[in-house]
């Protein structure tokens, strides 16, 4: 979200610690990892805004586009599976908002109530950014395919 | 049905579902034979599946590690407590609460001592209280009978119930060299 190497694992230690210290407020009814998903996606706009970032590259909110960052190119030369790799560089073009719900609902299988908590929204935004990343993926994917096959031919 | 609605069913992706279940065969029909929604509906498939294989980034190695030395700086004074050597549920100082009954059975039997022992001649012994003028003889009891021995046992039991009540106040409120410590792993 932060789409810088320091600056995640900065927000990352800070919503643990944050957690720890807040844990009287968890509600134990409740699942434990959207309470910690929405601290640390808090944390991390936050870190935005304090870094500047907003009117260079993303704003605080969740509707910005930019380029992928270093840690996500980091992490595109892992994947070794090449339509995967493309997947994820056309993820990480994604608004920051519709990029985080793509990865909490597909990835880590959260539902869309505890998705629009996290990110502190309602569902029926969460179902909106899921709609126009979904539109976008599917065009990046289909002209890939269409590039591909017009190559091989 | 057109395309444009057709191909706004299929970015849905799975929240399609207030739609009847008519409409969306109708839909799904239209996207199997039009030549501009059936490939889109195979890349929405294969998007649905590939996205659910994302990789996840692994944690750095030493997350937890800097993590606890952060809650340390945060809050250093936080008494930490050992799972293994916590007082178990249902006990209030790590064994069996067996000092409240104990305090109660002991005077329940010092009681009872007095309430049926019966005063007996020379072999009583008795003692009065006066007061305000009047004289009021309290129990009377039989320090070599039965019911003697079962008073003293009674104040005894009842004794050392209060003491264990006091002392266990005691070492719950001061601290102590051997409290439990909670060590990072």
């Amino acid at each position: 979200m932060v789409r810088h190497p320091g600056g995640a694992e900065e927000v990352t230690q800070d919503a643990f610690v944050r957690a720890y210290t807040h844990l009287h407020q968890y509600d134990d009814h409740r699942p434990f990892y959207p309470w910690l998903a929405s601290i640390a996606v808090r944390l991390g706009q936050n870190w935005l805004r304090r870094h500047g970032q907003t009117a260079r590259r993303e704003s605080a909110s969740l509707d910005s586009t930019c380029e992928p960052s270093e840690a996500e190119n980091v992490l595109t030369s892992l994947i070794t599976d090449e339509r995967s790799r493309r997947l994820w560089q056309a993820v990480a073009t994604l608004p920051s908002g519709e990029r985080t719900a793509v990865f909490l609902y597909y990835r880590d299988d959260l539902t869309v109530t505890d998705i629009a908590r996290a990110l502190g929204v309602t569902t029926g935004t969460i179902k909106t950014f899921l709609f126009r990343a979904r539109r976008h993926l599917r065009g990046r994917l289909e002209a890939e395919t269409t590039r591909h096959r017009e190559t091989s031919t | 049905m057109t395309c444009q609605h057709v191909l706004g069913l299929i970015d849905a992706g799975p929240f399609v579902s207030d739609y009847p279940p008519a409409h969306l065969e109708a839909a799904w029909q239209h996207a199997r034979q039009c030549i501009t929604c059936s490939p889109a509906l195979r890349a929405s498939t294969a998007l649905t599946a590939e996205l659910a294989a994302l990789p996840g980034l692994a944690p750095p190695a030493d997350l937890a590690a800097a993590v606890l030395k952060r809650i340390a700086l945060v809050e250093p004074a936080t008494p930490v407590l050992d799972a293994a050597r916590m007082p178990q549920a249902g006990t209030r100082f790590g064994g069996p609460d067996w000092s409240a009954w104990s305090t109660v059975l002991g005077g329940v039997l010092a009681g009872l001592a007095i309430v049926f022992s019966a005063p007996l001649g020379s072999a009583s012994v008795g003692f009065g209280l006066r007061l305000r003028g009047m004289a009021v003889d309290s129990a009377m009891m039989l320090p070599t009978t039965t019911g003697g021995l079962v008073f003293v046992v009674g104040l005894a039991i009842y004794a050392a119930g209060l003491l264990a009540l006091v002392g266990g106040e005691a070492d719950h409120d001061s601290p102590s060299h051997d409290e439990p410590r909670l060590v990072a792993k």
